[in-house]
């Protein structure tokens, strides 16, 4: 039900943003582009599963397809992104997404965006905590990177004194979770198609944001302000129906600063938060650096190193395990034809000292193939850290092939 | 003063200048060879100035000792930045390979400061500054380095005149260069530039240690607005991995329109 009312809105949006194509198409000395993609993809897990009905390994294959109509003049377009999974085990896996299907106009220091968009904001790698306006895609990636689609009414200005936007969202996107066939997992099952809401409204709700951006000289900028509902849900046991936990949506209002210094081959950043949710008040924070040693020992290959401390005020009762942990990485670039990369990253509670790890390897085999490797594996849990613990037994290795159409 | 030195310079230059040159030009004597390359270097500089902004698409193709082959393609934008405080913006986005398809970097070049770079990742929908440091870095595997596509203002380099020489049908003068901005892969360079138009037509690269280690060859020169000459073919050779690549320069335009907005960091998540 829920997601019947979201494609009608979403209908309504994209419908809007059609109308506006209509009347342009005889302006339209349309330029298309259509590009796709396929991945095959295969995870195996390390351990067998705790529950009755996960597996062991896990094969699917995904496809983004990307639509463009450009006007000569670049003032108007037309954006369409679809994204599709089918999981061989996971049925909330399998999944279809709008990411974008939105209409564009640009004049100068004006830009207009209606339909659903995807935009990202913040600075540093191991956690993205201003990046509110859209919802986390959970069952694809454990990064939380993958987002879902959002509609919204977007505009910006572009002025001397810095680039203004507001955002309007009709509607808010619960996050979405695994099977109970699905892993990783952390023995939980989660409701996909109930959720609660604190406003009165659900998920039909008004949510606002602005957002400021400059930059100056070596710093660069972002000032932004949220009105609307979590994106993060309250997982609590005791809103079980039928064995599956109902996700809690609360209303939150959210001030936030996201700002890099560029000084030589080191980028030093912060993101930081007040947030308003359910009558506190709190705050968060990641501050860290990245130092890059190009030309590592006389190749022509790249070095960087990452390292950041994630903070949230509520520390053992925070919603998520990023309330007082360490996270350090290594990106290590060839710069070879095939653009191979390594990265190794690991997230250290500081709490409990247990540490999640991951490792990741990228190749181009041919200009429309590429490859990547990526293992993710918990060590040193402490059974006091809840979060944690209850994925102990979820190490993984992940394989994908991506070609490119 | 003044008007002895260019007396003096339109002696030495004599008939040939006369015969080559259709615009009048004094440059220094070559008993003042840094005069002198400087000079040549900033008037190649001048004779491009005014573009004041362009379009164009290239395909890299690079070949290892195997003769395997890759490709590249991408698309430039450009915006001429007047005066000679700053260097020109630029907007590049790639085509292929399709892993990369649509990440896009937007330079802010300066002359001896460190450019500013932001790239736009499409997947995530990131703009990410980055550092500029990494000049003397390979660009995506090539035989080019990051400094070698960027912006070539005179007034990154130090010049000494070294002589003036054939250079194929052509006459050219031969200016070693030294860059004065820092993270050089670089000692200096030798380029030669013929002395009709002061077209770039040659460089030769050398290390850090001072040894040879690329040679750049500039061919198909043509002339756009009755002013401004691009080659429209670039060939790189490196002497030590005996790897090349070539990038071939095509649909050049122009004074399209572009202005400041379009190179702004906000432009750079709807680049195309």
């Amino acid at each position: 039900m829920q997601y019947q009312r979201m494609l009608r809105l979403s209908a309504l949006l994209t419908s809007t943003a059609g109308a506006c194509m209509t009347a342009l198409v005889p302006t339209l000395a349309a330029d298309f582009s259509f590009e796709g993609e396929l991945t095959f993809e295969a995870r195996s897990f390390l351990n067998a599963p705790t529950s009755l009905h996960a597996k062991r390994n896990y094969g699917s294959v995904s496809t983004l397809l990307e639509l463009g109509i450009y006007d000569d003049a670049n003032t108007h377009a037309f954006i369409f992104k679809g994204f599709a999974r089918g999981d061989s085990e996971d049925d909330n896996r399998s999944h279809a997404d709008l990411r974008e299907a939105k209409y564009i106009f640009v004049s100068d220091n004006y830009e207009l965006a209606v339909g659903i968009d995807h935009v990202f904001w913040g600075v540093t790698e191991f956690a993205h905590i201003v990046d509110i306006i859209n919802q986390t895609d959970a069952t694809e990636s454990v990064d939380g990177e993958q987002k879902l689609g959002q509609p919204m009414l977007r505009s910006s200005y572009v002025s001397e004194y810095g680039t203004f936007s507001g955002f309007y969202m009709p509607l808010h996107r619960p996050r979405t979770v695994f099977d109970k066939q699905g892993r990783p997992t952390s023995g939980l099952i989660i409701s996909d198609d109930h959720e609660l809401y604190e406003s009165n409204h659900a998920n039909e709700q008004n949510e606002f944001a602005l957002r400021y951006e400059n930059s100056f000289d070596a710093f660069d900028i972002g000032l932004a302000y949220f009105d609307g509902t979590a994106r993060e849900p309250i997982i609590n046991p005791a809103n079980s129906v039928g064995g599956e936990i109902t996700p809690y949506y609360p209303l939150l209002k959210q001030i936030s600063l996201d700002t890099q210094a560029t000084l030589g081959p080191w980028l030093l950043k912060l993101e930081a938060l007040q947030q308003d949710q359910l009558d506190e008040q709190t705050a968060r924070a990641v501050i860290g650096f990245e130092y890059t040693f190009y030309g590592l020992l006389g190749t022509s290959s790249d070095l960087g190193l990452v390292a950041e401390y994630m903070w949230d005020e509520r520390q053992e009762i925070a919603p998520h395990p990023l309330a007082n942990d360490i996270g350090i990485g290594f990106r290590w670039t060839a710069n070879d034809v095939q653009s191979t990369t390594l990265l190794a990253g690991a997230i250290i509670d500081l709490d409990h000292q247990s540490m999640g790890v991951s490792l990741e390897a990228e190749r181009r085999l041919t200009n429309n193939l590429s490859l990547s490797v990526e293992a993710r594996f918990q060590t040193n849990i402490d059974p006091a850290d809840q979060i944690l613990s209850s994925i102990k037994d979820e190490d993984f290795i992940r394989l994908q092939l991506t070609t490119y159409f | 003063m003044m008007k002895l030195t260019a007396l003096t310079t339109a002696l030495f230059l004599g008939v040939s200048a006369i015969s080559t040159s259709a615009v009048a030009l004094n440059l220094p004597p070559e008993s003042q060879p840094e005069a002198r390359g400087a000079a040549i270097a900033k008037e190649s500089q001048i004779r491009d100035e005014g573009f004041h902004d362009s379009i164009s698409e290239m395909e890299m193709v690079l070949t290892n000792t195997n003769g395997d082959i890759s490709t590249r393609k991408m698309r430039f934008k450009t915006l001429e930045v007047p005066g000679e405080a700053d260097g020109d913006q630029s907007l590049m986005i790639f085509d292929e390979p399709r892993d990369v398809a649509g990440t896009a970097m937007l330079t802010y070049s300066h002359i001896l400061e460190a450019d500013d770079q932001w790239m736009f990742l499409p997947a995530l929908k990131r703009v990410k500054r980055i550092s500029s440091v990494n000049k003397s870095g390979p660009f995506m595997g090539s035989e080019f380095a990051f400094e070698d596509l960027s912006s070539q203002e005179y007034a990154k380099y130090s010049h000494t005149w070294l002589r003036d020489e054939a250079c194929g049908d052509m006459m050219c003068h031969v200016v070693e260069r030294k860059p004065l901005y820092e993270h050089s892969g670089y000692t200096r360079m030798v380029s030669w530039s013929d002395t009709q138009d002061f077209l770039a037509r040659k460089i030769d690269y050398y290390d850090r240690k001072n040894q040879l280690l690329k040679t750049l060859t500039f061919s198909d020169y043509r002339l756009y607005l009755d002013k401004h000459w691009r080659a429209h073919e670039l060939y790189m050779i490196n002497h030590v991995s005996k790897k090349t690549t070539k990038l071939v320069w095509t649909d050049y335009q122009f004074k399209t329109g572009l202005n400041e907005t379009d190179f702004s960091k906000n432009s750079l998540k709807r680049s195309r």
